[in-house]
């Protein structure tokens, strides 16, 4: 992308005004300071938060910086198939609304930290907890990865190109490690918080202007892709896409989003179930707007000259905000991305580096103490990172399509999630073997689409997720329910909170 | 009707009206009539059809979950002499 030096001045003066801001709020502000020594403050900040710190956290899962990379310019070729991300992203707010209470009560009662400490608690099998921790992190890290690369290509826009990505990576992904080994999840909150209101403020009032500056409203914007690119306002792309494909990658998204080892870490945090619940609520409105908004702009980037001929397609979204408004603009679509691939990036590695020694070094350390068990997280979260940062240096394919892979495999934990909160006959054997065989038969489906062509356009996702559930419900019947899981239900079924979220005394149990 | 009866239609209701917006969105032949309508220059309000109904049933299902929200925590939330009444019946 062609900048003058005055252009690269202005964007870069915005970056380092808002880096500097970022390093005063991750480091030195009171909300970003652990005041203890306990694992429960570092990883979850001591279930603290309210229900806009989490809804900062939680939208994030779905707005992500590769959103204005690679879904960004998915969508100026092809239009409205992008908008799965819309649907997926509003069912998932519900879902979560129906799930996550139970999740909380669950972490709060027993102190759980992670995911696989749910797995544990659940299913009493350090097998099935350790293969979890494992496959959970390498499914989810390329997307973390994908944020790493999403700030490379970030530094070569508002540079001109002049400063290589490879070294954007190094130094945004310096900042974000070292505030999250500072601060554990109360710095990734407070980041996540800032990005949240950029989020809010930029994407609505941009897009909307962007809009009306470029296109003359909404009206005359959808009128102009109508006569152009008609096929780019069809659900299948004018035929290229099966509906099966539509509804294998809503589906999978819907579902896949309790997948995430970093969408439990993000629950945990919340206060009560109430604040759960308003984020769950809170989420979902902001998602139609926001989410609505960047897609449907980026549907009409279509339309906007040059932009389909750029030599990167993944820069779509930066040319369009220096066409709109010039390099002002471009600075704050700058910080905009940087704020939300920063974000992003903090809560995956304090969630995946607490994984690794929670649930993984723990194992082999059992008596680790609180602070050890603090300093082997940071440890991981270090390491982690430089093998993520490593791994984005390489050239790789469209961003937005790796994503779409990745939930093949993330699904299949779905059943493991839902049928250990929901159904007292779900054991080790029926999760574990079901998983297990869900995750084998979409790998094969994913390598072997032709072979697997008879399926009419489903993914192995799908496929293997309903594999997944024969198994979970077969031996979950087959097989005995387990003695202690009476007792663990009876936790849930005895919470209760007022409309301030307050827990609920019952008089038989004071 | 108890409140936990209520609770219990109240969420079944809910969940119908769930699968119904989000059935209409992955159900095949509407997608199918959606896209030929739109390359055909079906538009509601000057947006595509297509586009429009993606749109609406998002709007709509964020709005079920904000009613849900508040009738769960404000309308038919539990209080104490409703679990003291559940056990004594």
């Amino acid at each position: 992308m062609e900048m003058t030096g005055k252009e690269i001045l202005i964007s870069c003066i915005l970056v380092v005004l808002f880096v500097i801001f970022l390093i005063y709020s991750a480091f030195f502000s009171k909300k970003s300071k652990l005041s203890n020594s306990s694992m429960e403050e570092f990883a979850v900040g001591s279930r603290s938060f309210n229900f806009f710190v989490v809804l900062c956290t939680l939208i994030g899962i779905f707005l992500m910086a590769s959103v204005y990379i690679g879904w960004f310019s998915w969508g100026m070729f092809e239009g409205l198939i992008t908008q799965y991300l819309l649907v997926y992203g509003c069912a998932s707010f519900f879902i979560m609304y129906l799930f996550s209470a139970r999740i909380w009560i669950w972490g709060k009662n027993f102190n759980l930290l992670t995911q696989p400490d749910f797995i544990q608690l659940r299913f009493r099998s350090k097998p099935l907890t350790r293969i979890c921790a494992v496959s959970g992190i390498l499914i989810e890290a390329p997307w973390c990865i994908m944020e790493f690369v999403a700030l490379g290509w970030l530094t070569e826009a508002i540079t001109g190109g002049m400063v290589d990505k490879n070294i954007g990576i190094i130094i945004f992904g310096a900042i974000v490690v070292a505030y999250t080994v500072y601060g554990g999840m109360k710095s990734v909150a407070t980041v996540e918080v800032m990005k949240g209101i950029l989020v809010i403020s930029v994407v609505i009032v941009g897009s909307i202007a962007i809009i009306y500056k470029l296109f003359g409203g909404f009206g005359p914007m959808f009128s102009q892709l109508m006569e152009v690119a008609p096929e780019n306002m069809t659900v299948n792309y004018g035929g290229t896409y099966a509906y099966s494909y539509w509804n294998s990658i809503i589906l999978t998204g819907t579902l896949g989003c309790f997948g995430w080892i970093s969408m439990f870490a993000r629950i945990y945090t919340a206060k009560n179930v109430t604040e759960v619940k308003k984020s769950a609520s809170s989420g979902s409105i902001l998602m139609v707007i926001v989410c609505g908004l960047i897609l449907i702009l980026a549907a009409a980037t279509h339309l906007v000259p040059g932009a389909l001929d750029l030599a990167v397609p993944d820069m779509a979204f930066f040319y369009l905000c220096k066409t709109a408004f010039g390099p002002i603009f471009l600075g704050i679509a700058g910080v905009l991305v940087l704020a939300t691939a920063i974000g992003f990036i903090g809560v995956i590695i304090s969630s995946h580096g607490i994984v690794i020694s929670e649930n993984l070094i723990r194992d082999i350390k059992p008596n680790m103490q609180e602070n050890d068990r603090r300093k082997y997280s940071r440890i991981c979260i270090v390491v982690y990172s430089i093998i993520c940062m490593g791994i984005a240096m390489f050239e790789l394919p469209n961003l937005a399509h790796i994503a779409i892979m990745i939930y093949e495999g993330v699904v299949q934990i779905i059943p493991l999630v839902l049928f250990g909160i929901f159904w007292k006959r779900a054991n080790k054997w029926s999760v574990g073997l079901g998983y297990v065989l869900g995750l084998a038969v979409a790998l094969i489906v994913a390598f072997l689409p032709e072979t697997f062509a008879f399926f009419g356009g489903w993914t192995g996702g799908i496929i293997g997720l309903l594999v997944n559930l024969a198994v979970n419900i077969v031996l979950g019947f087959a097989m005995k329910k387990e003695a202690y899981v009476d007792e663990l239900f009876a936790v849930v079924n005895n919470y209760r909170e007022d409309v301030n979220g307050n827990v609920i005394q019952l008089s038989s149990e004071k | 009707m108890s409140l936990f009866k209520k609770r219990k239609l109240f969420f079944t209701l809910v969940t119908i009206l769930f699968m119904v917006i989000f059935g209409s969105l992955m159900f095949h032949p509407i997608l199918q009539w959606l896209d030929n309508a739109t390359i055909n220059g079906a538009m509601v309000m000057g947006i595509p059809l297509a586009q429009f109904w993606v749109l609406l049933a998002s709007v709509c299902l964020a709005v079920l979950i904000a009613v849900v929200f508040y009738v769960d925590t404000k309308i038919l939330a539990v209080r104490v002499e409703d679990i003291e009444e559940e056990k004594n019946n």
